[in-house]
């Protein structure tokens, strides 16, 4: 029930609400989430910058989601990227070194090939991936959400005894 | 422009955003403080589950922040070969991290005392885990080896010692089955290669004949040089030449002639060579027939062996299953390590590690200390220790890892254990050194179920052991003294030598024992030595060695008569050979050299011939210049 409501907010915040680039923020902070495992300081530091910029939360989270599950399938291209950086690169060996032996650094546990190819991966695709949300939403709510609504296969869905059931619970509150 | 930024701040900040921040931090914060010490608790016994192989119980572990480390009332770690059994359990430990360190993620501890250690608590629970299935190593490991090694042992029939039974049984056709002796599959060999040889020294020989008109053709040029036709220096130098060019021709031939000469020489050497080899392999099938007859190894070795029985051996193997868990478990860390494939999300740590700086992980000193209840336990048990410099990086640190342990029972057995664990360089060493005093031994078994089995019911034993593991090898030195000894047992002695050595047994009333054992690169060896040997060895000896020298001797004796017949076959085929060639290659030999003479004394006669011809113009000029000088001075 939390993922359709996700869904369901995701798709509303998509037509109304706020701005676009608070929506493509939101999504593309939640791609560093999604991406790098959380439990570095890294992660923490990526949680407080969401909190407190007023980007759009569900669409942070929808996007936690949807990167968790990329980040599943890339794991080894990661892992080799993590690698290459750590362990290849001759040039990098002073920095890591002073990294790996200086305060809190290590907490965000860049030694790992992993943390790390995610992590750079990450910041790489940050700006792609906060653009191209940006002109989804402003191209979505201009023109893409009429015709996604008229098509035959939204219709369908959008009759089903699952998600009126889902509508009627969810505005049991209300209407009491 | 302030009400810009002011709207500009309030577009990009979340209104209220303290609670957005505050609230989580709270709830975080609320939720680590409740369970943060069953979670470090859980991780602990976790991790240690894993290296141990058997179930880790901590009690009551709680978690101070300042300063921030960690106590626990109780530890207890089962024996994995024994899951009602700890291996030891403690009392309250308590330590404190460093926290400058921790913040750079290194647990770096000084300090760390366990008090109340006790060894070899009974559990009131299963304490054993299943056990994980380890991929099969390709080079077995030293328990491994030493378990081949003692399975081995036991599956060789022991030697008899009824003379009159091994007489009986004993089938010398049978033993000396050519089949079995090395030597006539040799002697077979070397006929066959000396025939094939023969082939090719004919052959060799045939060209070397063929080379015969050459040398009748140069016998006849040499003598075509007329010398008494020569009648000035121009004849004379042709002649010469032509010595020369014939001369030339001969020592080509013989040229030609050695190098067949040595090769044939070399092969006719070499099978000499192996003929007298024959005695080597003889002597080797002679230990190999004496091994099939079974005859009684009169050697200490044997009767050692028989007499102390594999409990001894068995509780030695014992303990190179932990020297092979400790030369395996503590492990460096690599400044480059090759890639692995880690479980998915894992992935793979790359440790920086710089000069004076921490490794990750570091305990400089853990004090031990416990026992059991003296008043209450006339038995009483003691230790107290230190380990020093436990970490994950040893190059980091500059310090092997090392255990200092004295234990005392009763106040009569007194232990003192010492090891280092060197991973600062290739190849890792370990070193370990225990002393024991005043052990008591209740019941260790002697013999074997075939030879006198027996127990000693009581003893004292001493014991010193030293080990040194370089690497993958190994080299331990173990000297035990048995003292104040009572055997008892188990049947009467059947047979001679059994009553031979009850007897010296029943008076026995302590010896000594060194034991070494060691592997270099994959061969893993042990070696007995005891006093005890002396003793059984010469009242053995005294017995029945005459008897069974007599049949060493009537089977050597057999054994020469058949091998020699066979080497005369060899023997005789080769000499043919060797005097069909050699008869050949002289006769030959003897002619070229005729030949090469007669070129040589007609090349010497034609320059005689030409220094008295060059004589007798220097002469006739001189007398005709004289006589010029005369017809002037007149």
């Amino acid at each position: 029930m939390f993922w359709l409501k996700l869904v369901t907010n995701f798709i509303k915040i998509l037509r109304e609400g706020q701005t676009p680039a608070q929506v493509a923020g939101g999504f593309a902070l939640g791609s560093i989430l999604g991406l790098s495992p959380m439990f570095t300081l890294q992660g923490i530091l990526v949680w407080f910058v969401i909190l407190v910029l007023d980007v759009n939360l569900s669409a942070a989270t929808f996007s936690l989601g949807v990167f968790a599950l990329i980040a599943y399938i890339f794991d080894p291209l990661f892992h080799r990227l993590g690698y290459f950086l750590l362990a290849n690169i001759e040039g990098l060996r002073a920095l890591w070194t002073a990294l790996y032996n200086a305060p809190l650094a290590p907490l965000t546990r860049f030694n790992n090939t992993v943390v790390l190819g995610s992590f750079v991966s990450a910041l790489i695709l940050f700006t792609p991936i906060y653009l191209g949300m940006k002109k989804f939403v402003i191209v979505y709510r201009a023109t893409l959400g009429v015709r996604i609504r008229k098509m035959k296969v939204y219709q369908i869905i959008d009759r089903s005894s699952l998600v009126q059931w889902y509508r009627r619970v969810r505005d049991l509150g209300s209407v009491l | 422009m302030v009400q810009a930024r002011a709207r500009l701040g309030e577009r990009v900040m979340r209104k209220k955003f303290v609670l957005f921040i505050l609230i989580p931090a709270v709830i975080v914060s609320i939720i680590v403080y409740l369970f943060i010490d069953r979670w470090i608790t859980s991780g602990l016994e976790y991790a240690g589950e894993q290296a141990v192989g058997a179930k880790v119980e901590i009690d009551h572990l709680h978690v101070s922040i300042n300063p921030i480390g960690l106590e626990f009332a109780r530890l207890q770690v089962a024996d994995p070969g024994d899951g009602w059994k700890n291996m030891f359990e403690t009392g309250k430990v308590k330590f404190a991290l460093n926290f400058g360190q921790l913040l750079r993620g290194k647990y770096i501890i000084e300090t760390m005392e366990v008090n109340n250690l006790i060894l070899g608590t009974t559990r009131t629970t299963d304490g054993s885990l299943p056990k994980p299935i380890t991929p099969a190593s390709s080079s077995p490991g030293l328990t491994e080896q030493a378990a081949s090694m003692i399975n081995s042992q036991g599956s060789n029939k022991a030697a008899s010692f009824d003379i009159e039974k091994i007489k009986r049984e004993l089938n010398i056709d049978s033993i000396l089955n050519p089949n079995n002796l090395a030597t006539y599959r040799r002697i077979d060999s070397l006929k066959k290669q000396i025939n094939d040889a023969g082939v090719e020294w004919k052959a060799t020989l045939d060209e070397i004949e063929k080379s015969k008109s050459r040398l009748s053709e140069i016998e006849s040029k040499a003598k075509q040089i007329n010398v008494g036709a020569i009648k000035d220096i121009a004849s004379a130098t042709n002649a010469l030449n032509n010595a020369k060019s014939i001369l030339n021709d001969a020592n080509e031939v013989k040229t030609s002639f050695n190098t067949r000469k040595s090769v044939i020489t070399d092969g006719v050497n070499k099978f000499g060579g192996s003929i007298n080899d024959l005695d080597d392999l003889a002597a080797q099938d002679f230990r190999n027939v004496v091994n099939m007859a079974r005859l009684p190894d009169l050697s200490m070795n044997g009767i050692a062996a028989m007499v102390l029985g594999k409990d001894l051996l068995r509780k030695a193997y014992e303990y190179l299953g932990y020297v092979e868990k400790a030369r395996t478990t503590i492990h460096n860390s690599s400044d480059k390590p090759p890639i692995e494939t880690p479980k998915r999300l894992k992935g793979q740590n790359i440790y920086f590690h710089a000069e004076r700086t921490y490794p990750k992980f570091w305990i400089k000193k853990i004090l031990i200390s416990g026992g059991t209840d003296q008043t209450n336990d006339p038995q009483y048990f003691y230790a107290k220790g230190q380990v020093l410099n436990i970490s994950n990086d040893q190059c980091a640190t500059g310090m092997p890892l090392t255990v200092n342990l004295m234990a005392t029972r009763g106040g009569t057995t007194t232990l003192s254990f010492d090891a280092t664990f060197d991973r600062r360089k290739e190849p890792a060493v370990d070193h370990y050194k225990a002393e024991l005093t005043g052990l008591a031994v209740h019941e260790m078994s002697f013999g074997r179920s075939d030879f006198l089995p027996s127990k000693v019911t009581s003893a004292i034993a001493d014991a010193s052991i030293t080990a040194v593991v370089p690497g993958s090898h190994f080299d331990s030195n173990t000297k035990i003294i048995i003292k104040n000894m009572n055997l008892s047992f188990d049947r009467d002695p059947n047979g001679l030598v059994e009553r031979l050595v009850h007897d010296v047994l029943a008076s026995l009333k302590g010896f000594t024992v060194d034991l070494r054992m060691w592997r270099d690169d994959h061969k893993f060896d042990v070696a007995f030595a005891t006093d005890l040997d002396d003793q059984l060895a010469s009242r053995t000896r005294q017995v029945i060695g005459n008897e069974v020298a007599k049949i060493q001797n009537d089977l050597r004796n057999k054994l020469n008569a058949k091998i020699g017949e066979k080497r005369q076959e060899v023997e005789k085929l080769f000499e043919e050979k060797k005097s069909q060639v050699t008869g050949r290659l002289k006769d030959y030999e003897n002619l070229l050299n005729d030949k090469l003479a007669l070129v040589e004394a007609k090349k010497k006669e034609v320059e005689d011939r030409i220094d008295k011809e060059k004589k007798k113009q220097t002469d006739d000029l001189s007398k005709k210049a004289k006589d010029a000088l005369k017809g002037l001075f007149k």
